[in-house]
């Protein structure tokens, strides 16, 4: 790959990886700064980044989280790298429930904005940053893991147990608006 | 645990739990091993697919409620700026230390070239601009980001693709499309085209309606792959959008008809020319 071509495939990244860097930091000037950083980085490595089928996106990701954790230490905020915190111990395992099997012709995803947001904020961070490049960012468990330098079925725990908490949270409002389980009538109920 | 299709015999990682199941079927993620699993269990259950439907909504509701929107102006300048910079290292003045934010080098020519970048940006967005019917289309970049990839993925591995299509008799895709959609493709073949049809399988095209993807293989001896993607047409394009144009950025085709979105995909020398006009795209195309 050349390196205007290279250029022009990172550049096309930049609101994802902006986005990404808000809600890892939670802070614009922080973020902005995080941004810049990992062009830099990038920009510096570009002859040796090499091309195997996903594009540049996850490689930029992994340089972006990279430097959010490099920084963290040095300002003694947090574990020594990506992998350290992504891998502390942890106990979780996947959800045993399936998600619901509700009606949604009766739920409207419209009004879930609010509700959902906040409860993505409550998360847990490696909760939250492993839920939004899925669900933002329409990543695959396999890039994740490449990503956050985890092994695929501690991403797939965490993913997994992120969306049953995300249905949790939803259920009292479906109760409230009265969705049904898919399939059943007025009269069955 | 697997992470993409492979051969029917399950891996020693693999989960066959329910909601292990349902979730990574959400996420187009299954190996035919588990695929197989699940498949037997909807035969028995179709009501749990209700349960894939809203893992598949979770996600298009996550997506829309955490999206912060573009990065802002001011970000965008300051790191094509950058970019231009780096390619004329006499005017970057030398880096003392790792932690030295680009902002602390020599201000002067960084300003210089992103007045210069500016002007240059302006002539380009007016002398580029598209027809104002397409500015309001609906449609978002990462449809199309996802659309190319998925694509990609299926010319460069026979084995994902081949893991995706679990219809491969043409004569069962109508069957299937409108069991999976609520709606089938009007038409299928594109043997006159000088495409085989090579199979379908369900998808899952973010921020929309369910979706599939058949593949097609050329007959002209490449076997170079196209696809064409159809999506629940649930009115994500903007009406006046592609109703009776074609959306186009030379590799995606983009049309709405018979209830379904349609996109058609190739590479950057697929002629697909016979092919769009087989499907009954409409014969104007607008420049996304």
């Amino acid at each position: 790959m050349d390196r205007g071509e290279f250029e022009r495939l990172a550049l096309e990244q930049l609101d994802a990886l902006h986005r990404m860097a808000m809600q890892i930091s939670r802070r614009h000037d922080e973020a902005d700064d995080l941004v810049q950083e990992t062009y830099l980085r990038a920009l510096k490595a570009a002859d040796r980044f090499e091309d195997q089928g996903q594009g540049v996106r996850p490689w930029l990701y992994r340089i972006l989280f990279n430097t959010f954790y490099t920084k963290r230490k040095r300002d003694n905020r947090g574990p020594t790298s990506v992998a350290e915190f992504f891998n502390e111990e942890s106990k979780e395992t996947q959800p045993a429930e399936p998600p619901p099997a509700w009606d949604l012709a009766c739920f409207d995803w419209d009004h879930v904005d609010d509700r959902l947001k906040a409860a993505v904020e409550n998360l847990k961070p490696e909760y939250r940053a492993v839920l939004l490049l899925w669900g933002i960012e329409g990543m695959k468990y396999r890039e994740i893991a490449e990503i956050i330098q985890t092994p695929i079925g501690t991403v797939m725990s965490r993913l997994h147990r992120a969306r049953k908490l995300l249905a949790d949270d939803l259920a009292e409002y479906a109760e409230d608006l009265g969705v049904r389980v898919a399939g059943t009538n007025l009269t069955e109920t | 645990m697997s992470d993409t299709p492979n051969n029917p015999q399950p891996g020693p990682d693999e989960a066959f739990d329910l909601a292990t199941l349902i979730r990574c079927a959400a996420d187009d993620n299954l190996s035919m091993a588990q695929a197989q699993a699940l498949g037997k269990h909807l035969e028995a259950h179709p009501e749990d697919r209700a349960r894939i439907d809203f893992e598949r909504g979770l996600r298009d509701a996550v997506s829309a409620a955490m999206d912060t929107g573009p990065a802002p102006a001011h970000l965008r300048q300051a790191i094509e700026s950058f970019i231009a910079d780096s390619r004329t290292p006499d005017t970057v003045g030398p880096r003392t230390t790792r932690d030295r934010s680009f902002w602390s080098r020599s201000f002067l020519p960084i300003a210089l070239a992103a007045m210069v970048l500016m002007a240059f940006g302006v002539t380009l967005m007016v002398s580029n601009q598209p027809a104002a019917s397409t500015w309001n289309t609906g449609l978002s970049r990462n449809v199309t980001n996802w659309i190319q990839t998925e694509h990609k993925k299926c010319c460069e591995s026979k084995e994902y693709r081949e893991g995706k299509l679990n219809v491969t008799n043409v004569a069962d895709v109508h069957e299937q499309t409108l069991r999976d959609l609520g709606a089938a493709p009007r038409r299928i073949q594109l043997d006159d085209a000088g495409y085989t049809f090579a199979g379908y399988g369900q998808c899952h095209i973010p921020g929309g309606g369910p979706s599939g993807q058949l593949i097609y293989m050329s007959n002209d001896g490449a076997g170079k792959p196209i696809s064409l993607f159809v999506q629940r047409d649930d009115g994500q394009l903007n009406d006046v959008a592609s109703k009776t144009d074609c959306l186009t950025n030379d590799q995606i085709f983009i049309w709405r008809a018979d209830g379904l979105i349609y996109y058609l995909v190739s590479g950057p020398k697929s002629p697909t020319g016979e092919a769009l006009k087989t499907l009954g795209a409409p014969s104007k195309q607008i420049s996304l």
